[in-house]
């Protein structure tokens, strides 16, 4: 019965010309739904596109699921945020990685496919409600960077430098600045992962000497991998090493030596008071005295060539009293507003009906949505009128169904 | 539900329900043998109902004194009792004392468990029928 109310929706809307491969997908829901015993995890049915590789990905694929290779989901993002949370823990429950493909990931695809490199660089801001998608089509362009063979910066989660800070210590270098340790140890860490392979093989070195300390020294023309170690075995000069890190990339890349990903997510937050950072004399640290702050606007700037940066400004990536408004001038504020302007908006909003349905097939398919009439008409019906079509509200009410 | 608060309530049976499915999924992905995961039960729902079922005591003892002494006599228990007493006991379970779990996680452990005929809660309905067993020679006190 689901089957006939999903090619009903479908007919309403403009199919692809080249419908050939959708047929012959559809064609496999009738035997996959038959088949008791099918030995590969992976889900199948017609919400699924075949294709892996995000180069291909394109309108053919548009409100289908891609899955991710486990290796490379490995390497990019289960240490870190690179995905929400809770989209991660199910990613574990379903034993494989799926992305629905969305019509702002093809416009930001292409987007950064038609740009010139050796013209200053351009910033995409993602905007949009709370829970419509904008970390998920973040997440999926940095697997998207990976395989172009972009270096990536994936600054996953900002409030994880404001709100739940792990450590601040006043910093060495500068006066009357301070440093997030374990923050940047993190980063370090997963950049490393991300990074190691294409900083091998692209054989990127430092333009200059750096002078960490009295007796730490990385000297002019070794690997870039060697700031990365450093800092990560010291702790205290972690955050100097990732703005180092940061401005010889930008350097490199104007040099056409490489391409640099820029991927942040709540940049936001950037430009708040927060009062959880405390320095040593237990008051308020403010956003203009932070190392690592300064480090990330750097990368904001467009001072330098051969890249694109893409960030999302997030509502929630702020306390409760500046929660008015979604849209980018509110939340950046002036000094946001000013670092960030020109910039290309992309706004992200909730699922269409053809989404939201192709959603609760896959859940169905992987029997997360168990209650009984979540599979009838009346049921769908009802699951996308409660969730109002936004994504996570969605994912809330089928968690406990 | 304790001092009207609903909303608490239901959120933690969501969770419950979300980590009910999670166990069970795991053990659904981890067999591919079609016989055993037919035998597995996915609907957390349908667990909990087959878990309250399963620890439901028929029997309960209650004092009767007669003649100066207070005898432990076995007496049956009604319907709505025996359902309340079932869950309570699923709750109690669920909150005993292991710091690192929360409360949904330990619980949704115990409902699978009672639903499987395992567990603390299983344990207990059995011991009260024991006890009722033992004292069945006092049972004519009920009435005499």
């Amino acid at each position: 019965m689901f089957r006939n109310f999903h090619f009903r929706a479908v007919k309403t809307f403009a199919r692809p010309l080249n419908s050939k491969k959708s047929l012959k997908s559809e064609n496999k829901l009738f035997c996959s739904s038959a088949s008791v015993t099918s030995n590969s995890q992976e889900s199948s049915g017609f919400f699924k596109a075949s294709e892996t590789n995000p180069v291909h990905l394109n309108e053919k694929h548009l409100g289908r699921f891609y899955s991710i290779d486990n290796d490379i989901y490995q390497k990019l993002y289960v240490q870190y945020h690179g995905f929400p949370l809770e989209y991660r823990e199910q990613c574990k429950v379903f034993r494989e990685q799926c992305v629905l493909v969305r019509k702002p990931y093809l416009d930001l695809k292409r987007c950064v496919d038609a740009m010139d490199l050796k013209k200053p660089v351009v910033r995409f801001v993602l905007h949009g409600a709370d829970g419509s998608g904008k970390s998920m089509i973040l997440g999926s362009m940095a697997h998207y960077g990976y395989t172009k063979e972009f270096i990536l910066i994936h600054i996953p989660w900002i409030p994880l430098w404001t709100r739940y800070c792990k450590e601040i210590v006043p910093s060495t270098t500068r006066e009357g600045f301070h440093d997030h340790t374990i923050n940047a140890v993190q980063f370090l860490t997963n950049f490393k992962t991300q990074n190691a392979e294409l900083l091998q093989k692209l054989n990127l070195v430092t333009s200059k000497e750096y002078q960490w300390s009295k007796r730490e020294v990385t000297e002019q023309g070794s690997n870039l991998l060697a700031i990365v170690e450093h800092g990560i075995s010291r702790p205290v000069h972690a955050t100097e090493c990732m703005y180092t890190l940061f401005k010889e990339l930008k350097a490199q890349s104007s040099e056409e030596k490489c391409k640099t990903m820029v991927l942040a997510d709540g940049v936001n937050g950037l430009f708040y008071d927060c009062k959880w950072i405390k320095g040593a004399d237990r008051k308020m640290v403010p956003p203009s005295n932070l190392t690592a702050y300064e480090a990330m606007k750097d990368l904001f700037k467009t001072d330098w060539k051969g890249g694109v940066v893409i960030v999302t400004v997030d509502r929630i990536a702020l306390d409760l009293e500046f929660r008015e408004s979604t849209l980018p001038r509110y939340l950046l504020k002036k000094e946001g507003w000013e670092l960030f302007d020109p910039f290309v908006p992309i706004e992200v909003t909730n699922y269409t009906a053809q989404e939201i349905q192709t959603t609760i097939d896959y859940y169905l398919e992987r029997k997360w949505l168990q209650h009984p009439a979540a599979s009838t008409e009346e049921g769908r019906l009802e699951l996308e009128y409660l969730s109002t079509r936004n994504p996570r509200t969605l994912m809330e009410l089928c968690n406990s169904r | 539900m304790r001092m009207g608060k609903k909303e608490l309530a239901r959120s933690i049976m969501d969770k419950t329900f979300m980590t009910i499915k999670k166990v069970q999924l795991a053990k659904y992905y981890n067999t591919q043998d079609p016989e055993e995961r037919a035998k597995i039960i996915l609907n957390p729902l349908e667990l909990l109902h087959k878990a309250v079922e399963n620890s439901k005591p028929f029997l309960e003892t209650t004092p009767i004194k007669r003649g100066g002494h207070t005898y432990q006599v076995p007496v049956p228990i009604r319907e709505n009792k025996q359902q309340a007493l079932a869950i309570k006991w699923l709750i109690e379970a669920g909150k005993e004392k292991d710091d690192d779990m929360r409360f949904f996680v330990k619980f949704g452990y115990e409902i699978i468990d009672a639903a499987n005929g395992t567990g603390k809660v299983i344990k207990k309905k059995v011991e009260l029928h024991k006890r009722c067993e033992a004292n069945r020679a006092y049972a004519h006190y009920r009435w005499s």
